[in-house]
C-alpha cells in the first residue's frame, strides 16, 4: 500500500519535474533570443556610434578647413597691393638699370621671387573663393577638348620628362556644365602632381580615361609614380599638406581641384599605392546643379 | 596730345607703381586717393582711360564708377580687383544696371598695364 503512494508521488514528482525541466528549457531559450537582440541591438549602436564619430571628425575638419581658408584668404588678400607695389618698383629699377651691371642679374632674381609670391598668394584666393563669380561662366563644353587644352599647356613638361600620355574614352562623350577656367586648372593641378611623382619612376606614363556613368563624366587620371603613403592620403586634399620640398610645392594644388569640383556639384577621389601609383577620379554631373 | 590716364586708389604702393609704369612713355598719368577726389578731377579734366580700385573707405569703387558714368559713359574703365568677396556682389549689381566696365585682376606689373593702355586707346593694331 505504502509502496503505491509512494511511487504514484514520485510519478507525480517526476511529471512536474519534466514540466520544470521544459519551462527552463523555454526560458533559457528566451533568454538566448534576448540576448542575441540584445548583442545585435549593441553592435548596431557601435556602429551608429561610429557613425556620429565620423561625422563629427568631418564636421570639425571642413570648420578647421573653412577657418584656414578665410584667415589666408584675409592675408592674402592684404598682401596684393604690396605685390603690386614692390613688383612694379623693382621692375623700374630693372627698367634703369645696364644689363652689364651686377645690380641687373639679382633685380631679375627678385621680380622672379615677387611672381612666387604673387602665384602663391593667387592660389590661397583661388583655394578659398573657387566659384566666386558663382553664377557667371558656365557653359557647355567637352571635357575631351578641355583635357588636350591642360595637356598643351604642360606639353613642354611632358615631353622634357618623357612621359608618355595614354588618353582613351573620348569618342561620344556628352557636354557638360562647366566653367572651363576651373576645370583646365583641376586637370593642369592633378596631371602636375603626376607627373612630379613620376620624376624617379622607371615606368613613366600617365593614364588618361573619360567615360560617361549614369547622370555623370567620369575622368580618372592614373600614374605610375611614387604613390601616396597611408598617413598621407587622408590628408592630400588639406591646404598646406605638401610633401615637395620648399619652393617646389605649396600643398594648395588638390585643396583647389577639391573646391572646384565642389562647386560644380561633382566629386574627387584618389586611390594609391606606395611605390606603384596612383589614380585620381573625377564625377562631374552632366547637368547643372543648384548649389 | 598725349592720352591722359587717371589711377584712382586709396593705397600710395599702387597710385607709384602707375606713375613708375608711364614714366617715359606718351602718356600722362595722373592719381587720386579717393573717389571724391576722382571726381573733382574727371569733372575739370578729360581723361582717356581710368583705373579704379574696387576697394576704397567712404566711396568704393562701384559707388565712383556710379558716379563716373553719370558725368561720362564712354571713358574705358578699368576696375582692379584682388577677388575679394563682398565686393563681388557689388560688381555684379553694377553689371546689371548697365554700367560698363573691365575687370583687372591685382596684382598688375608693368608690361600689362601698358599692354592694355595700348590696345584700349589704339586700338588691336598697336601690338
Ligand atoms: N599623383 C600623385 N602621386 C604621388 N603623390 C601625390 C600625387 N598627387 C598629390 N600627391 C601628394 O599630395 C601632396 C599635395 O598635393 P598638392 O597638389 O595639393 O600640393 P603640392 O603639389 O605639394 O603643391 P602645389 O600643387 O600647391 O604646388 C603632394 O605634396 C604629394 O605628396
Ligand atoms: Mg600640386
Amino acid at each position: 500500500m505504502e509502496k503505491e503512494i509512494l511511487e504514484k508521488k514520485l510519478k507525480i514528482a517526476l511529471q512536474k519535474a519534466s514540466i520544470l525541466e521544459n519551462m527552463i528549457e523555454n526560458t533559457t531559450r528566451e533568454l538566448y533570443q534576448k540576448e542575441n537582440k540584445l548583442l545585435a541591438r549593441e553592435k548596431d549602436l557601435l556602429k551608429q556610434k561610429d557613425e556620429l564619430e565620423k561625422t563629427q571628425e568631418q564636421l570639425i575638419r571642413a570648420e578647421r578647413l573653412s577657418i584656414i581658408g578665410q584667415m589666408s584668404a584675409g592675408i592674402a588678400h592684404e598682401l596684393n597691393n604690396p605685390m603690386m607695389g614692390i613688383l612694379n618698383y623693382i621692375q623700374y629699377c630693372l627698367k634703369h638699370t645696364p644689363e652689364n651691371d651686377n645690380k641687373y642679374s639679382i633685380l631679375q632674381d627678385a621680380i622672379k621671387e615677387i611672381n612666387r609670391c604673387i602665384k602663391i598668394v593667387k592660389d590661397i584666393l583661388f583655394f578659398s573663393h573657387p566659384g566666386l563669380e558663382m553664377e557667371s561662366g558656365y557653359e557647355k563644353k567637352n571635357c575631351n577638348i578641355i583635357l588636350d587644352n591642360a595637356l598643351n599647356l604642360l606639353s613642354y613638361r611632358i615631353t622634357e620628362e618623357k612621359v608618355f600620355i595614354n588618353k582613351h574614352g573620348t569618342k561620344g562623350l556628352p557636354e557638360i556644365w562647366m566653367k572651363a577656367n576651373n576645370i583646365e586648372q583641376v586637370f593642369v593641378n592633378l596631371i602636375n602632381n603626376a607627373l612630379d611623382a613620376l620624376k624617379e619612376s622607371n615606368k613613366k606614363e600617365i593614364d588618361i580615361d573619360l567615360s560617361q556613368k549614369d547622370k555623370f563624366v567620369q575622368i580618372t587620371i592614373t600614374d605610375t609614380g611614387c604613390g601616396i603613403s597611408k598617413e598621407s592620403l587622408h590628408r592630400i586634399f588639406d591646404p598646406f599638406f605638401t610633401t615637395k620640398p620648399v619652393g617646389k610645392g605649396t600643398g594648395l594644388g588638390l585643396g583647389i581641384c577639391h573646391n572646384i569640383i565642389k562647386v560644380h556639384g561633382g566629386s574627387i577621389f584618389c586611390e594609391s599605392k606606395l611605390g606603384i601609383g596612383t589614380k585620381f577620379t573625377i564625377l562631374l554631373p552632366i547637368e547643372r546643379r543648384k548649389h | 596730345m598725349s592720352k591722359r590716364i587717371l589711377s584712382i586708389d586709396d593705397d600710395e604702393a599702387i597710385r607709384k607703381s602707375f606713375i613708375l609704369a608711364f614714366e617715359g612713355t606718351e602718356y600722362k598719368i595722373d592719381t587720386a586717393e579717393s573717389g571724391h577726389e576722382a571726381l573733382e578731377k574727371i569733372k575739370t579734366n578729360l581723361y582717356d582711360l581710368l583705373f579704379l580700385d574696387l576697394k576704397m573707405p567712404e566711396m568704393d569703387g562701384v559707388e565712383a564708377l556710379r558716379k563716373i558714368r553719370k558725368i561720362s559713359k564712354k571713358i574705358p574703365v578699368f576696375i582692379l580687383t584682388a577677388f575679394h568677396k563682398e565686393f563681388f556682389s557689388n560688381l555684379k549689381l553694377a553689371s546689371e544696371e548697365g554700367l560698363v566696365f573691365e575687370l583687372l585682376e591685382k596684382p598688375v606689373g608693368v608690361d600689362e598695364i601698358i599692354l592694355i593702355v595700348k590696345s584700349v586707346l589704339e586700338g588691336p593694331q598697336a601690338y
